[in-house]
């Protein structure tokens, strides 16, 4: 499901890489359990950070703007 | 002897997907174009799909028929494209002459070995899994030129690793393909050579040079020689590739149209596109070409469309290159409904040096477009455009998944 909601999220930064490590949605608190793949994508000259992230068995996919700094959830697979 | 090597990802942008969503994996998966589901064609299968008969290239409606439980996934070319660079990175590592032959294929030639040639190809599968994904996968063919490497690499799928050591050995495989396995060989070029009563390597190896070089020309001597496993072409290291030819945009519309007022907008949507690309590498060009496809997908005329070509003035001119399209459009439309429509601009030169126009509104049109850009450039694509636009189809430049003018950015 598509979807663009604002998240909040912890992060790690590991090295030069930011690993996201837990979000909240929907009063929810989900926890990453694997980072499957990050790539970019650009609107302009902001640069967007996608990150496809398992947690529960489900799937996630969390955006991360460089212009904004804002973090949206833009993904979601379920149940 | 030289080394070389032919690294090709196995139904890549449908093992990106499943890398990027493990949900995905192990289930029949499909790449679709975007989200006109019911009217585009499949991108990719992935490997479970192709058991069903799938291919790349099928309609939606002939996937779902062969694969009722197929799981769709929109196409995401900037994920591609990440993969696609981090492998790169990877190759790069083991020498400098990495050819890229397309997104998810390349060619690699060793100068200085330092173990032998199998543990170097296990090493760069397993440094892609641990760099890249752990899902993702490649065949991995290496011979003695570009020709065998890949008849190797295409020999074992997926994840397979085959060695051709020698034109011996090469032959000895070719007689056992078919003519279309390789590559250079099209079904055109097939059917030729079976009108002329060959029907695989082995009978072609007869032929004499001089009959091939009457039926085919120039190419004559090309197929005389992948005959016997000979192929001299360098691997052409991506650094080193020639710059872009022409510079173009087409858009597959998510109805039937025969709307003019539709059709002006999308084109002049695409050609700005394509004038702003043309700025930004600080070109102009001089050839228009403009193509579009009829709405009716008929079995026995798929696809089919009409195009033609025109010159004016070098431009980089959005509305210039409009009007050249679009006159062009005029002479061939006679008014059916259209699929899609694709323009382009060739013959092109470097912006300068240029004859400065002395008229005012030329230079005011200058600086009105270098505004633009730079305000596109920060904010997106059409955050500025004409009126005209205003409410038009969504038009996204999308980066092409075939690397056609990302070459020198890796």
């Amino acid at each position: 499901m598509e979807i663009l909601e604002p998240v909040n999220v912890w992060v790690f930064f590991k090295g030069n890489l930011i690993e996201p490590y837990l979000f909240f949605w929907r009063s929810r608190q989900i926890k990453v359990d694997k980072v499957n793949l990050i790539h970019t994508s650009k609107n302009g000259a902001c640069l967007f950070y996608h990150f496809s992230v398992s947690g529960g068995g489900n799937f996630y996919r969390l955006r991360f703007g460089t212009g904004d700094m804002k973090w949206f959830l833009e993904g979601v697979e379920e149940g | 002897m030289r080394t070389v090597l032919h690294v090709d990802f196995n139904s890549y942008f449908a093992t990106v997907e499943q890398q990027a969503n493990p949900r995905l994996r192990g289930k029949p998966v499909g790449v679709t174009g975007g989200d006109k589901w019911e009217r585009t064609v499949l991108g990719a299968a992935s490997v479970e799909a192709k058991r069903f008969g799938v291919k790349t290239g099928m309609t939606v409606w002939e996937a779902e028929k062969l694969c009722p439980d197929i799981i769709l996934v929109k196409g995401d070319s900037y994920k591609y494209l990440a993969c696609t660079t981090r492998f790169l990175n990877i190759l790069k590592d083991y020498s400098p002459y990495l050819e890229v032959f397309s997104i998810d294929e390349c060619f690699l030639e060793l100068v200085k070995r330092t173990c032998p040639l199998v543990q170097i190809a296990q090493e760069i599968k397993f440094r892609i899994r641990a760099e890249v994904g752990d899902w993702i996968t490649c065949s991995i063919g290496i011979s003695y030129n570009k020709l065998i490497a890949k008849l190797a690499g295409s020999l074992y799928k997926p994840d397979g690793l085959v060695v051709i050591a020698d034109e011996e050995a090469a032959q000895w495989i070719l007689d056992r393909v078919e003519l279309d396995e390789i590559c250079g060989i099209g079904p055109r070029i097939k059917k030729r050579l079976f009108n002329m009563g060959v029907k695989d390597f082995k009978t072609l190896r007869m032929v004499p040079k001089e009959c091939l070089l009457a039926s085919f020309k120039s190419y004559g001597e090309t197929l005389y020689n992948m005959a016997r496993g000979k192929d001299f072409s360098p691997v052409l290291p991506f650094y080193e590739r020639e710059e872009v030819k022409s510079v173009g945009h087409r858009h597959t519309i998510n109805h039937d149209t025969s709307d003019p007022e539709e059709i002006k907008q999308i084109l002049l949507k695409l050609t700005e596109m394509i004038a702003a690309r043309l700025r930004a590498k600080n070109l102009v060009g001089k050839t228009i070409h403009c193509w579009f496809r009829y709405a009716s997908l008929s079995p026995l005329l798929p696809f089919s469309g009409n195009g033609m070509q025109t010159s004016v003035q070098y431009t980089d001119d959005g509305l210039e290159i409009f009007n050249g399209a679009w006159k062009i459009f005029r002479q061939l439309w006679y008014g059916e409904r259209i699929r899609m429509i694709g323009a382009s601009i060739s013959n092109l030169k470097p912006l300068r040096p240029s004859n400065i126009s002395l008229l005012p509104e030329d230079k005011n049109r200058e600086v009105i477009v270098r505004a633009i850009d730079c305000i596109n450039n920060k904010f997106g694509n059409f955050t500025i455009q004409r009126g005209t636009l205003l409410n038009s189809s969504k038009v996204y430049r999308k980066p092409n998944p075939f690397l056609s003018d990302r070459r020198f950015k890796l």
